[in-house]
């Protein structure tokens, strides 16, 4: 547990931080009916549809947020100003990639259609109130894959956007994100430019599967700590199923999901490739050497083992000065400080790529001034 | 560091806390059901705004399943990552020997003329650096 203050980092080192996890928030549904058709705002108004699905669980601490991050009159996420002076201002943020809350557990409504609706109303919403307000603000145009056609048409349609650099799903899902049923998704995203960013979140919720391959745990604790399972599940599926030697240029970030777990992952998944090769002869090479060209990491929730040298060992088992983004996850209540969030004794050009440079390269925004990325 | 003037009582009534700067550190100074309480307002973990937390009380078990509730507006709980803090010492509820904030002393007493003028009669609020 750290009780110990952790090394100065951040503004105060002089860095302008990339934030890979920022949620804008809706103040309630509401907010999304001038970017919906007239026939889905009546059948809101008709069912008294108001939540998105959520998981069951009741959100332990602070009810899930940051409480010096409620404005007001609103919900944590939803005033944009709050958002300038506490993140953006406050850490010296160049750019904040926006994930907007909610908006991935479209994923498990069960009429598509709505969904899909629901989806690009989100988009709009994002583009129109956040990205075009504040040349720090990327984004991540989130899709339903309940009907990949869909999905892959709401990737072209807002995908062209240079302030769009992502396509947004959930870490809770139908089936692995590996198989084929979802590659239209990935063609269509790997034309674009755009990275796949799978964020934390999305198990257990309404007509998904139960959080974990046993069932269902008692504790929000529980669900919260167990949530890299679905990820490791993700990536051993992308690399198994060979969506790197099809999509070539794909990158896909996983956002939110940790990244201690890899050594135990790959040398796993490396070491049974050695007898089990021929299930998956498309891998020109060992599954763990697909991970430094085709995925990146983002570090909150920081992991905080007691001794900090055990976390910079990991960080030098997995290449993590390649591999790991910098992320706050404003304004939830696990937000990462970035002045406290990496371990002490980091060297600092390490802490300058995990901190800026990987995120630039990976989104494509080197020598680009804000709001305008290249892809 | 001496003791330092906050407010007047009457200004910190139950159930209310206020941050106050003092000699460079801000401070939250509580009152619950009438005792003071005040406690460096940061946070040892990643230096959140500890005072601005939500006060509750103590769950403990001594078995699985079992949930007794004690001390109830005495456990702060910091705004941003949760973790709890007995407002009466400052130390953490999970390692209170090794994760603590500063709890400072406080006393209520009769106004110094040279702080407030003499017409306020009314007690005031010490912090104790
Ligand atoms: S800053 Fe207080 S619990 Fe993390």
């Amino acid at each position: 547990m750290a009780g110990s203050l952790r090394q100065q980092t951040g503004r105060k080192a002089g860095v302008r931080l990339v934030d890979c996890d920022v949620h804008p928030n809706i103040k309630s549904i509401k907010d999304l009916y001038p970017y919906l058709p007239r026939r889905w705002v009546d059948y809101i108004e008709e069912t008294g549809f108001s939540q998105i699905p959520q998981n069951p669980y009741p959100k332990g601490a602070n009810r899930g947020v940051r409480l010096d991050a409620v404005p007001e009159n609103g919900v944590a996420g939803s005033d944009l100003n709050l958002m300038r002076s506490q993140l953006l201002d406050a850490y010296g943020v160049e750019f904040a990639i926006l994930n907007p809350e909610h908006s991935y557990r479209l994923n498990f409504l069960p009429n598509a259609d709505f969904a899909a609706a629901l989806a690009s109303a989100f988009n709009d919403w994002l583009v129109n109130e956040w990205l075009k307000k504040d040349p720090r603000f990327l984004g991540s145009a989130v899709i339903t894959t309940q009907d990949p056609e869909q999905a892959v048409r709401e990737i072209r349609r807002v995908g062209n956007d240079p302030r769009i650099v992502q396509i947004l799903l959930p870490a809770g899902a139908q089936r692995p994100y590996g198989q084929r049923y979802y590659w239209p998704v990935y063609a269509a995203a790997e034309e674009l430019g755009l990275a796949i960013g799978i964020h934390f979140g999305g198990t257990g919720v309404s007509t998904g599967h139960p959080p974990t391959p046993v069932g269902w745990p008692s504790f929000y604790l529980e669900w919260h700590t167990l949530m890299p399972q679905a990820f490791q599940a993700h990536l051993v599926s992308f690399i198994c199923e060979g969506v790197f030697e099809r999509f070539k240029g794909l990158r896909v970030t996983m956002i939110e999901g940790g990244f201690s777990w890899l050594p135990h992952v790959l040398w796993r998944l490396d070491k049974n490739f050695r007898a089990l090769r021929s299930e998956v002869p498309w891998l020109k090479r060992f599954p763990s050497e697909y991970v430094a060209e085709h995925f990146r990491f983002t570090t909150q929730p920081m992991e905080e083992p007691e001794n900090d040298a055990d976390m910079l060992e990991v960080i030098r088992i997995i290449g993590g000065e390649r591999l790991l983004m910098y992320a706050t996850d404003y304004p939830h209540w696990d937000f990462d400080a970035p002045e406290y969030a990496l371990p002490q004794g980091l060297d600092e050009a390490t802490k300058l790529r995990i901190l800026r440079e990987n995120a630039l390269e990976w989104y494509g925004l080197n020598g680009q001034a804000s709001g305008l990325p290249g892809k | 560091m001496g003791k330092h003037p906050v407010c007047r009582v009457s200004e910190l009534p139950p159930g209310s806390r206020r941050i106050f700067e003092v000699a460079g550190r801000s401070i939250g100074v509580f009152n619950v059901g009438g005792r003071f309480y005040a406690l460096r307002n940061r946070c040892p973990h990643q230096g959140g705004p500890l005072c601005l937390g939500r006060l509750s009380g103590l769950v403990l078990a001594g078995a699985p399943g079992e949930h007794q509730y004690s001390d109830d507006g005495l456990i702060l709980r910091c705004p941003w990552h949760g973790w709890e803090f007995d407002i009466r010492t400052g130390r953490a509820v999970i390692d209170p020997q090794k994760t603590r904030v500063k709890a400072y002393r406080v006393t209520v007493e009769p106004p110094r003329a040279e702080t407030y003028p003499v017409v306020v009669e009314d007690q005031v609020v010490y912090v104790h650096l």
